[in-house]
């Protein structure tokens, strides 16, 4: 009797249990079949026209900041780090111990966190533009966004694709005419996005392109773009913020600066008015109406006038909420006291005689310490938000284009009248006295002109990041070049004593100059090396490292 | 999990037979001072659910752009993303002797961890976002052996004693990964056939007598120096150490071109950072309502990069340690052999901060009490008159005192799992006194 019960008993039991399994098993799918709450799936992101606008917009957030090497938000790439270390590899500002005393003394290696961080962050933002763009060319195809969002999403990526590629290429390469017809190596172009293992898989072993057909890339990007893009985006503030027609054509004049096309930087100077007979300059329809300020720290004068100005052409946005922080801000880095005072100027750019005592640009942009602290260095006036970091970070400005453009007709031209009303256009506005100003007389040679157009673009545009690149570009020029990297002072012999606005710099320059030919000792420092975070994890570029690394 | 892949299968057995129970040895005389013997094994397969939120799918999240929002690319997707797999495997023997007086254990134990779900890095130049996919990356062994014992060793009267002692062995080794190939960090590699996260870095060699440059050894057997003033590599000669080449002259036998590169395919594992053996041993004193318990800890066979070492000799004049003392200063004082020369702002050529080598890895043995805690208990009878049931007054202590080599502030800091100890924090030595009150 026993084992009846046990029988019927685990009968039941049996029952029961296989039920149970089966109600269990029919409502398992729905359990484990959930989406996220506080993130968009892949392919959720461009189901209608607002959300892919806001991944157009998530492509400007990587340019202005993806993450430092330790994963905070310090402005890399074009937040402010472009700026910071194109002047910091240059002589004309200094590093006050020690912050970016690696990058300002060549003691850089391939694993310093600067250069890492500008070769990772570059890449992080060309990946997310390739995204975009795959994703907008699919939904417009499929009918979920509208063609004309498509295109102009579409032209932004490779707007600030092209704006990446180039920095890529002044930091990591040798210049365009290292070689002829620019066959040395640049670095591997990627035109699709990776967003998926296979795309990993099938890109993993892209090795460096030539600096020529990355050249190429840049400029088909940027022709796409000026095809595309608007002539300006609603508001004074976007059109600055945002690509534009114009800021396409603006690059373009610094790329083909770069590439030494001349011709080609008068033809998209002309687009902008450039090509007028005298100033006032200023660009048309079809294109933003461009123009210099009347004072030369017009687009300077206040974090409202980054955003509100006639000058500025393409600039990086920063708002209290999202900005690089008191490690990676312009104005915190650049500014005198309260700011971090961290980069001063070098009295090898402030005793240049080029660069007149009474140059409007001294009073305005710089200054020194506020007493009662005592006065130590001078520093840059330019980025003014010390406590929010709120200030625009200046990518191109209209007198950038001006300057391109007059050093472009003065080289095919000796002592071209153009080339010298664009130089004026910018000058005469911080040379106020006509006694100061240059005319034709001023010039005994086309070289001559040149040169002033040069140290012209080196008052104009200290603290904005571009002394380096013109370093690079001109390194290897007959006339121009600095043969490398020039000699600097260090923060400890730039005492203020050192400072005058008469004499040269004659003094002390601890930081040795870096040759441009790798062979010298230390001249294969000139530009960076792939960093060791690529090579440990990318053989193909492990082989194809920067010699001397 | 992707939709595919949801569903794991994980079975598990387990086997014991006690030997003790059966009639031959019950009756056996021979074996009568064993009271207990058992055998045991055991097999599990488990799946591991502490791998992150949504890891498999492709995601955007929010991604401001100054004042204006936006959202971006921000996790790639893996749809092959599957369960991880991880295979236990147990033998042991349990045996006790007088009647459960002394017990011994023994066991044997290893862990196969398949298909792990980790971050597999990828080239940052692909711009994938975090610059890794989350992949079933690879095969991981942990085996080794546990012994324990643990003993009344005395009772007399009002007095026990009791302890127990146990002592582990472990051997961790990977077994495959990705396309087999290694990943490398900033400190750690992790190669097949190594220890996971193995430091891997250059071997130093010390200070170079005549000039207080570095020396390193590289790859292939030669010894280079770093030299400090310029900040290149040049073939040491203890011969002739101060000999560098001059590339404004002419190659020549005085002056040959001696330069060199410490190069990343110069470095080497150094070794293993999870411990090989460890164990405690653990001791309880009764002495009528008097309780004492001291328990000791101790682990070895791991290294450890002392990281925050490397800041404390940093070249920036701030924030040096007593260490910076013993710097070669001149042929008449070369210090301590290990410390070269100083120069400012040159900390990453003078200490390699951003890497691993031999001058910063020390062995993390110690030894740690780290409980000591004494007890009273009031007898019964003093409580009786207040209706309280039992009261234990007690005071202890946790990790009094840690015995090693180890220069840093804690051999059992927090390191990230990564064997490099970077600003961590040591244990904390904490104090306690309490009363436990039953009612």
């Amino acid at each position: 009797m026993r084992k009846n019960i046990k029988y019927v008993l685990t009968n039941k039991v049996f029952i029961a249990f296989t039920i149970a399994l089966f109600l269990g098993v029919s409502s398992c799918k729905n359990f484990t079949d959930i989406t996220p709450d506080n993130t968009l799936a892949e392919n959720d992101a461009y189901s209608n026209d607002q959300r892919a606008l806001a991944a157009i917009t998530g492509v400007y957030s990587a340019a202005q900041s993806s993450p430092y090497t330790d994963g905070s938000n310090r402005g890399y790439p074009f937040g402010a780090a472009n700026t910071i270390q194109g002047d910091m590899r240059g002589e004309d500002l200094i590093a006050v111990p020690s912050f970016f005393a690696i990058t300002n003394e060549n003691t850089h290696d391939v694993t310093t966190a600067n250069n890492t961080a500008m070769w990772t962050s570059l890449f992080a933002t060309i990946n997310r533009a390739n995204e975009v763009i795959e994703k907008l060319v699919a939904a417009s195809a499929a009918g979920t966004v509208t063609q004309a969002v498509s295109l102009k999403g579409q032209a932004e990526a490779r707007f600030l694709r092209a704006l990446s590629y180039h920095e890529l290429l002044v930091l990591f390469a040798r210049p365009y005419n290292h070689t002829v017809g620019a066959t040395h190596l640049g670095v591997p172009i990627r035109e699709v996005a990776n967003n998926t293992p296979q795309r990993v898989e099938e890109n993993r072993n892209a090795p460096r392109n030539t600096v020529a057909q990355c050249y190429s890339f840049i400029l088909a990007d940027l022709d796409f773009a000026e095809t595309n893009l608007t002539a300006t985006n609603g508001s004074t503030s976007l059109t600055i913020t945002r690509a534009t027609k114009g800021a396409a054509v603006a690059l373009k004049t610094r790329i083909k600066l770069h590439m030494g096309d001349y011709a080609g930087v008068i033809t998209e100077g002309t687009k902008l008015g450039t090509s007028a007979a005298s100033g006032p300059y200023a660009s048309a329809t079809p294109y933003a109406v461009y123009r210099l300020t009347a004072s030369p720290d017009g687009p300077f004068s206040s974090t409202a006038a980054n955003y509100g100005n006639t000058e500025s052409i393409f600039s990086i946005e920063h708002s209290t909420i999202r900005n690089a922080g008191t490690n990676g801000s312009l104005s915190t880095m650049l500014s005198r006291a309260p700011g971090r005072a961290l980069i001063a100027i070098s009295p090898i750019i402030w005793n240049q005689p080029f660069w007149r005592a009474d140059d409007l640009r001294r009073t305005l942009l710089t200054g020194t310490d506020v007493p009662p602290a005592v006065s130590r260095s001078y520093f840059s006036l330019k980025y003014k938000d010390v406590p929010t970091f709120t200030d625009a970070n200046p990518i191109i400005r209209y007198a950038e284009v001006l300057l391109n453009v007059a050093e472009a007709y003065s080289r095919i031209t000796a002592l071209d009248v153009r080339a010298l009303n664009l130089l004026n256009a910018v000058r005469n506005r911080s040379v106020t006295l006509a006694a100061n100003q240059f005319t034709i007389a001023s010039f005994a040679t086309g070289i001559t002109l040149t040169q002033a157009i040069l140290n012209e673009r080196r008052i104009e545009f200290l603290g904005e990041g571009r002394r380096y690149p013109d370093i690079h570009r001109l390194a290897l020029d007959p006339n121009f070049g600095t043969n490398g990297i020039p000699s600097k002072v260090t923060y400890a012999a730039a005492t203020f004593a050192s400072y005058n606005t008469s004499t040269p710099y004659a003094g002390a320059r601890a930081i040795a100059a870096i040759p441009y030919d790798i062979n010298a000792t230390n001249g294969f420092k000139f530009i960076w090396p792939i960093p060791q975070v690529e090579t440990n994890t990318n053989p193909v570029l492990a082989a194809q490292q920067n010699p001397g690394y | 999990m992707p939709e595919a892949n949801r569903k794991g299968y994980f079975p598990g057995v387990s086997v014991a037979y006690r030997i003790s129970e059966e009639s031959f040895f019950k009756n056996s005389t021979a074996l009568g001072f064993i009271s207990d013997f058992r055998i045991r094994g055991s097999f599990a397969e488990v799946g591991n659910i502490a791998i992150g939120r949504f890891r498999y799918l492709g995601q955007y999240s929010a991604a401001v752009y100054g004042g204006q929002s936006g959202i971006g690319f921000s996790n790639i997707g893996n749809p092959a993303l599957r369960w991880e797999e991880q295979k236990k495997y147990d033998l042991g023997l349990e045996l006790g002797f007088l009647d459960g007086r002394i017990n011994f254990i023994a066991d044997y134990f290893r862990q196969d961890n398949d298909k792990i779900v980790l971050s597999a890095p990828t080239a940052p130049s692909l711009g994938v976002p975090g610059n890794s996919i989350v992949q079933n990356v690879g095969n991981i062994r942990n085996s080794g052996f546990e012994l324990g014992i643990n003993a009344e060793v005395l009772r007399k009267g009002d007095f026990t004693w009791s302890s127990s002692f146990n002592f582990t062995t472990q051997k961790n080794k990977v077994l495959a990964l990705f396309n087999n190939e290694d990943q490398i960090g900033a400190y750690n590699i992790i190669r097949v056939g190594e220890s996971i996260n193995a430091l891997y870095g250059y071997q130093y060699l010390g200070v170079a007598p005549a000039n207080g440059n570095p020396l390193y050894q590289k790859a292939n057997g030669t010894i280079i120096q770093g030299r400090i003033s310029n900040q290149a590599y040049y073939t040491y000669d203890p011969a002739n150490p101060n000999q560098y080449y001059n590339s404004a002259l002419p190659i020549s036998a005085s002056n040959p071109d001696n330069r060199a590169t410490l190069a990343s395919s110069d470095r080497s594992v150094l070794g293993s950072v999870l411990p090989k053996w460890f164990g405690g041993f653990n001791n309880t004193f009764t002495y009528k309502g008097i309780d004492l318990n001291v328990l000791l800890r101790y682990q070895g066979g791991n290294l450890i990069y002392n990281r925050t070492r490397t800041d404390l000799v940093n070249q920036n004049f701030v924030n040096n340690g007593t260490e910076i003392l013993g710097r070669w200063k001149s042929v008449a004082e070369p210090g301590d052999g290990v410390t070269p020369s100083v120069y400012f702002g040159r900390s990453t050529f003078i200490n390699l901060d951003n890497q691993a080598y031999t001058r910063f890895v020390e062995k993390g043995d110690f030894l740690r009490l780290d409980n000591l805690s004494l007890g009273y208990k009031i007898p019964s009878k003093a409580l009786n008159k207040i209706s309280v049931g039992s009261v234990r007054i007690y005071a202890s202590a946790q990790n009094l005192f840690v015995i090693t080599g180890y220069k840093g502030l804690d051999p059992e800091t927090n390191t990230n799992g990564a064997g490099v100890d970077y600003n961590g924090n040591p244990q904390q030595r904490t104090f306690t006194f309490g009363i436990n009150l039953g009612i």
